[in-house]
């Protein structure tokens, strides 16, 4: 089966020859998996790992295929910029060191000192315009002669947290919903416009369209059902049609427990929920398939937090095992692990486990 | 409730910043006890916000806003607080742990932990054993209050609590810690003195710790 056929298989609740996998991690982690696969390029190791999904933002988020930036000098765009949205709205990661090597981590929020909506209209925004999509179909068709393809990139609510700093986004939506508005309408125009362009240049090449915004703690919603609607529901709702509009199925990834909002996602349009921390003990596997798995399917849930980290190699297989058991029964899953990006701390033995009882 | 307190509390639990520096400013006016308007306006108000919060009723903007207000009313209420020489409920060093540099959840600890009146001393992020060690040694809190986000972090929770038994200062402070991936379990492998899964709860707990 082609990872395409695999995917969309899976997708629509039947079951395909096997269950389809995706993968993304942190540099440092992809160069040690390429060193002992002894591959060179991200192609190599999709094949070498049996990967379906070719993530446009590349494995890291970092940036793989993209439109060129075409806009202006200004800006401090890099010339190798290609498809890491971050950057274009000021936002800078850092690099930190941890037990285990590097880890990247928030930058200093751009947006942070900017308390008026008169004071952030002066900000420079970027614009869709800033790109020349050309080139997308050509350099997408490589790809998707071999993998499905993934349109990671777009955030309505994550993003905006980075830039003005999570807290104050958080106290902004209580306090000022006019300025909070503002903020997420410029993510907002500039994502729906951005993410139009690009699925109408690949002409039907990009299956799943992926929106990161955590909205959920590890005990409990981050804000409430409430403004989850007021704030998000129109937001979502908009990118689920432009996604179905291009034949691609929306994936929503979000952290923590969400289970109170399931039932909004689903009515918004989302098709793939995203990790499914099986640490959160609300967002149960079993009770999630049984009680929503005819109409959304799920990715990630291997978990991230304890098992992936500090497992033996068995313990690994064992839990992915699980997974594919429980969320995979009938189709309706994608293997990945329950944090969306491998981190340093796991060890490569039990990456490889993970994703070699997904061809078992 | 004497009218006054009740708009202190109202203003306060609502997130009414403007509303709680009147309704604090009223009283002070009329003369009421600056420890009675902390106490029974303010700290009350905030520990309904920590139960609303417990009970999936406030979530983290709400709590936020009313921190806000808090903080607030406490810069009007600081300098006829220290004329009364009322002591806080305890002393609260509090930090992310080397390496991570998330910090919202340890922000609600410690917007909380003022909240309910203890004096908190915020380390900031990113914060090394050696810098902890340094801290505790010359500013002698009662609790130290670890948070990490990252598993990748995590472990440095356990580098901390080391370095600060080998310089001898294990017994001087007790220690709580945080976070999404820590659990009770890490917190009492790692010997932790306790753990708390929110902000709320952290409250509790550090009134556990200061009369353990």
């Amino acid at each position: 089966m082609h990872s395409r056929e695999r995917l969309k298989t899976a997708l629509d609740h039947r079951v395909p020859d096997r269950v389809p996998m995706m993968m993304s991690a942190n540099p440092w982690v992809i160069e040690k998996l390429k060193q002992r696969l002894q591959v060179n390029t991200d192609r190599e190791l999709l094949q070498a790992m049996h990967l379906d999904l070719f993530d446009m933002r590349g494995f890291d988020y970092k940036g793989a295929v993209g439109p060129r930036y075409v806009g202006p000098g200004h800006m401090n765009i890099p010339a190798t910029w290609c498809g890491d949205p971050l950057p274009l709205f000021g936002y800078h990661e850092v690099i930190t060191e941890t037990p285990f090597g590097k880890a990247w981590s928030m930058g200093a929020p751009p947006l942070a000192a900017l308390n008026t909506i008169e004071a952030l209209k002066h900000y420079p925004w970027p614009q869709a315009d800033w790109f020349d999509y050309a080139n997308v179909r050509r350099d997408l068709e490589p790809w998707a002669a071999d993998f499905a393809i993934a349109l990671t990139g777009p955030s309505i609510f994550q993003h905006a947290t980075l830039c003005r700093g999570v807290g104050q986004l958080l106290l902004d939506m209580a306090a000022d919903p006019d300025l909070t508005t503002f903020i997420l309408d410029r993510f907002f125009d500039f994502y729906f416009e951005y993410t139009r362009r690009i699925l109408e240049a690949a002409g039907g090449l990009i299956d799943i369209v992926r929106l990161a915004d955590d909205i959920g703690a590890e005990n409990a919603l981050l804000v409430s059902p409430r403004m989850i609607r007021r704030y998000f529901g129109h937001r979502i709702s908009s990118f689920a049609d432009l996604a179905h509009q291009h034949n691609a199925k929306l994936l929503f990834h979000t952290d923590g427990n969400v289970r109170q909002i399931i039932p909004d996602l689903i009515a918004w349009g989302v098709d793939i929920l995203d990790p499914v921390q099986p640490e959160v003990a609300a967002m149960n596997h079993r009770a999630l398939k049984t009680e929503y798995g005819d109409r959304l399917s799920f990715s990630g849930g291997v978990s991230a937090q304890r098992i992936l980290p500090t497992g033996s190699v068995d313990d690994v297989k064992a839990e992915a095992r699980r997974v594919i058991a429980e969320l995979g029964a009938g189709g309706g899953y994608i293997l990945s692990p329950g944090h969306p990006s491998f981190q340093s701390d796991v060890p490569i033995d039990n990456i490889l486990a993970m994703y070699s009882v997904g061809l078992e | 409730m004497d009218p006054k307190l009740a708009t202190i509390y109202e203003a306060v639990l609502e997130g009414d910043m403007p509303g709680a520096k009147a309704g604090i400013q009223a009283a002070l006016d009329a003369g009421v006890a600056p420890i009675t308007i902390l106490n029974d306006g303010m700290i009350a108000a905030m520990a309904e916000v920590g139960k609303r919060f417990e009970e999936g009723d406030y979530y983290v903007p709400e709590m936020l806003i009313s921190a806000r207000a808090m903080q607030a009313g406490l810069a009007i209420l600081k300098p006829h607080l220290q004329s009364g020489g009322d002591q806080p409920a305890g002393t609260v060093m509090i930090g992310t742990v080397k390496g991570d540099l998330h910090d919202i959840g340890k922000n609600l600890v410690a917007l909380m932990l003022e909240g309910a009146g203890f004096e908190v001393r915020d380390l900031g992020v990113d914060v090394s054993a050696d810098k902890i060690v340094e801290a505790i040694r010359t500013g002698g809190p009662d609790i130290l209050a670890l948070s990490a986000l990252l598993t990748t972090t995590m472990p440095y929770m356990k580098i901390t609590i080391e370095a600060i038994q080998q310089a001898g200062l294990r017994d001087k402070v007790k220690i709580m810690v945080g976070g999404a991936p820590v659990t009770a379990e890490y917190a009492s492998q790692i010997g932790a003195d306790g753990y708390s899964p929110d902000a709320s709860r952290a409250v509790r707990l550090a009134h556990t710790l200061m009369n353990a």
